[in-house]
């Protein structure tokens, strides 16, 4: 297992790791306690402690979660936490300053969540709840919940650019104009041609937030626009492959857009109210071929495409409502819906030249979600004792403008579906105070997964997939130190493996996962920062025992920084930071009891700034190790007229080699 | 790390391939005696799908209706296992051993069959006063022979071998040497590709109750 180092040096004039610099305005903010062993939240010192070049490094900020990009720098990332294959997101809730990521009933996986749109510079922490205790995690949450909170670190105006390994340049603009971090504009522009062939891609993104205080009113909104094109490169085939970076299939890759909005209002008063309304459109053209020409000797090639209007709003509600026992009752409750108008299409396209030969799916689906739900706690003395509820219904509107195509026996081609559904869900949760520092959980909830609209039948009660989690354990919590521990499990009761590379859906039956986690951020001298952590799961099929495949068993994560200014001569200084990250990866299970290779990983970032000036030089795999960013079993033919094996084999995606990112950037 | 298997563990096994020549008068009334029985083969794949019916000629049938068989319903595409080594065997010298098949353990369903090349049956046929030295050729209908019924669960603690046993008598049963051509200068009935007894021939091959697959358990 290697280790991620990223060294960071860097000069800062904003307090940083515990050293305060006296004439700044501060701004305190009160962080709401959390309340299972599992709920943490990464601090921007840690997100910018390591070199964060995009979508996946700042999710590989959560723990135990392993992000795998196998198709490009435009793809949603394929998504792995406590037990489960997450695909693009289906187990995953996924949240930037509450508009939420995940994309229903999506073409080419369910909860698609594409998140290479997020500057990682413009990120100031990660919330994450891992596992399902809390009412407030809705649809596709069976795994966790995470929250990305906006905002930059430095006030004034950051302007950074970037030259790295395999022409790969980034610019980036931003400014802060308060000591709020969380007003703030931010605009990214980067481009590149990738490791290996079939990787190049552009892509620029803006995005803003504003908060705005006035007496009893905090005014917030979001407004974030990006687009991308990008190549994708494929999947390499273990036992044809001369070349370990060059893949098969032609015409791979696609391009994305998201354009997004969020304004919101929290009224403080009688308890806090708020209130927030939403909207995004996103699109998604993508091109992939995993198998080659095993299915048509025209090639296997699917041209997918995406569109989805959504907007939705909520009201939450959180008071205090009396006292028993000398220990508070809050109540805590929200309203809200959601509703995504989808046309989606995907068509088979030819190997040799791009050009499509068949229809599969012209769909456009409304899908509307509305929800309730509310938790009561109850804290008297050193317990906190916390019982909530979820509602969520589910209509659905379904018009497959290819259903009945034959002119023999239809005039009118197409055909419409309906289907309605509810799920119920609840969660429960108890807290005891042992001393100042220690606390011991317990939680249980009730997730769900929605079903894909097109897969429903006219009249029919969606089916949801419905999860069952419960997690013992503790954290102790001290200025310098906080450090979680849990226990964790959970079981489906329908579950299904969904193999988007051959576009196969295995029914599972009832499954269970299981396994420990841990998780450690402390500031052990001054200057000093230390985060690490490691999740130890498994998962089974109840029927079989055998163990469900592809995701890891054994994550591990840590990235640590060390900030240290020296004094010059005429009160000058330069602030030198040094930080390291350290990623691995136990061996994956896959199909017939066969088991991927670990994977090591090292990250190192120096940095030193004088005045104004900083300049960055990141190493990503610094040790250039050989490792495979995703490896996975199934059956696939590229080569025409030549008897090739049938049966599955190894397929994988390649790691980023070694790159090397050299970064000046301007603070006025 | 994480203890215990996923579904399914990779095997091989032993193939094999026989022949079983005609020891009575086929349905158009003709005693083949063969005197060689050349196959030339490239691939045997076997998959899950199920065949839904795969029976020969049912006497029974002319009383109570029933549906010719077809092969299916497998899906092209992933194999349970296979067979790509190549093999030119004369089926009359006995069983010739057929290389070794990569596979997984699972439930078989069916099998592929892939020639390469031709099958070539040479021998007597006589009926009445009639007697002919044939040969049918070397051309083939179709190269591959999809479904043939091979129901089977195979496990990681089984060991055996697949034999593939094509009846011939079976294969030669709608063949009428009186409809395969004309007589060479050799005094060879050579099977003319357009006759009826071609179509005969070729339709043995096709039929998939010509093969019969078994697994037998070795020690």
């Amino acid at each position: 297992m290697l280790l991620r180092v990223v060294l960071l040096l860097c000069a800062s004039h904003e307090p940083d790791a515990g050293v305060a610099t006296p004439g700044l305005e501060s701004v305190v903010r009160a962080q709401r306690a959390s309340h299972s062993a599992s709920t943490v939240t990464v601090p921007q010192e840690v997100v910018q402690a390591a070199p964060r070049t995009g979508a996946g490094d700042v999710l590989r900020l959560v723990p135990g979660l392993v992000a795998s990009q196998h198709s490009g720098e435009g793809k949603a990332h394929q998504l792995f936490l406590r037990g489960f294959d997450a695909v693009h997101g289906q187990d995953v809730e996924l949240n930037v300053a509450g508009l939420p990521v995940n994309e229903v009933s999506h073409v080419h996986a369910l909860g698609y969540a594409d998140m290479n749109w997020l500057i990682p510079d413009a990120v100031r922490e990660v919330r994450v709840t891992e596992g399902t205790y809390r009412a407030a995690q809705g649809d596709f949450a069976t795994a966790g919940s995470v929250r990305f909170e906006l905002g930059l670190e430095e006030r004034g105006i950051t302007l950074a650019a970037t030259a790295a390994s395999y022409n790969r340049y980034r610019l980036f603009a931003g400014f802060r104009p308060f000591a709020d971090p969380e007003t703030f504009a931010a605009l990214e522009y980067t481009q590149g041609e990738g490791f290996g062939p079939q990787r190049a891609f552009g892509r620029v993104s803006f995005l803003s937030q504003a908060v705005l205080s006035v007496s009893e009113l905090r005014f917030r909104a979001v407004v974030g626009s990006a687009v991308a094109r990008f190549n994708s490169p494929g999947v390499v085939r273990q036992d044809a492959s001369s070349d370990f970076f060059i893949a098969n299939g032609l015409f791979q890759g696609g391009s994305t857009s998201r354009h997004q909005v969020l304004l919101g209002v929290e009224i403080a008063g009688d308890g806090k109210t708020t209130i927030e309304l939403f909207g995004v459109l996103s699109d998604l053209r993508l091109r992939n071929n995993f198998t080659g020409f095993l299915l048509d000797s025209r090639g296997d090639g699917l041209e997918q495409m995406h569109t989805d209007a959504l907007v939705g709003a909520h009201v939450d509600h959180r008071r205090q409502l009396t006292t028993v026992l000398g220990g508070p009752v809050q109540v805590e409750l929200s309203l809200g819906g959601r509703r995504d108008g989808i046309t989606q299409s995907q068509r088979a396209y030819r190997e040799s030249d791009g050009a499509p030969y068949r229809g599969d799916i012209d769909a456009h689906i409304t899908q509307s979600a509305l929800f309730g739900w509310a938790e009561v706690a109850w804290s008297p003395a050193r317990w906190r004792l916390m019982l909530g509820g979820r509602a969520d219904v589910l209509g659905y509107e379904v018009f497959d403008a290819l259903a009945f195509i034959n002119p023999r026996f239809n005039a009118v081609p197409g055909a419409t579906r309906a289907a309605f559904g509810v799920h119920w869900g609840l969660k429960a949760g108890l807290e005891r105070s042992l001393g100042d520092a220690w606390r011991v959980f317990a939680n249980y909830g009730d997730g769900f997964r929605s079903p894909q609209a097109r897969s429903l039948a006219d009249g029919e009660r969606a089916p949801f997939v419905n999860v069952r989690g419960a997690e013992i354990g503790a954290a102790f919590d001290r200025p310098l130190i906080e450090a979680r521990a849990a226990a964790f499990g959970s079981s489906v009761a329908n579950d299904f493996f969904f193999d988007h590379s051959v576009g196969t859906t295995v029914s599972l039956g009832a499954s269970l996962r299981g396994g420990v986690s841990a998780t450690v951020i402390a500031k052990p001298l001054e200057g000093w920062l230390i985060s690490a952590n490691a999740t130890v799961a498994a998962a089974r099929v109840v029927g079989t025992g055998a163990l469900l495949p592809y995701f890891a068993p054994l994550v591990g994560r840590m990235d640590t920084a060390y900030t240290r200014r020296f004094e010059l001569a005429r009160s000058e200084a330069i602030t030198a930071k040094i930080g390291l990250g350290l990623t691995g990866l136990g061996p994956r299970p896959l199909p017939f009891n066969e088991f991927s290779r670990p994977v090591g990983l090292v990250d190192v970032r120096l940095s030193a700034r004088f005045r104004s000036v900083e300049v960055k030089v990141d190493f990503q795999n610094l040790l250039d190790s050989r490792w495979r960013d995703g490896e996975f079993t199934f059956v696939s033919k590229w080569s025409e007229g030549v008897e090739t094996s049938l049966v599955p084999t190894r397929h994988f995606t390649a790691g980023t080699p070694r790159s090397v990112f050299v970064t000046l950037e301007v603070h006025l | 790390m994480a203890c215990g298997a996923t579904e399914g563990t990779r095997i091989t096994f032993p193939m094999a391939v026989a022949g079983v020549a005609p020891t009575s008068p086929t349905q158009t009334g003709w005693t083949v005696a063969l005197t060689s029985a050349e196959v030339h083969l490239s691939a045997a794949r076997f998959y899950t799908g199920k065949v839904l019916i795969s029976r020969r000629f049912d006497p029974w049938s002319l009383i109570i209706s029933s549906a010719w068989a077809h092969p299916g319903h497998y899906q092209e595409g992933q194999a349970l296992g296979e067979n790509l080594s190549h093999l030119d065997a004369d089926l009359l010298g006995g069983e010739v051993d057929w290389g070794t098949a990569t596979a997984v353990t699972g439930e078989y369903g069916s099998m592929q069959l892939t020639y390469a090349g031709a099958l070539t049956l040479k021998g007597t046929a006589t009926k009445g006063s009639e007697h002919f030295t044939f040969d049918t050729g070397g051309s083939l209908p179709k190269a591959k022979i999809e479904g043939i019924k091979f129901d089977q669960v195979i496990g990681a603690a089984k060991k055996g071998r697949v034999v593939v046993t094509l009846n011939l008598a079976t294969l030669l049963e709608r063949v009428d040497f009186d409809k395969a051509g004309t007589v060479d200068a050799a005094g060879i009935l050579k099977f003319d590709p357009t006759s009826e007894a071609y179509n005969g021939f070729a339709r043995g091959i096709l039929d998939t109750g010509t093969y019969l697959v078994e697994w037998k358990e070795t020690q």
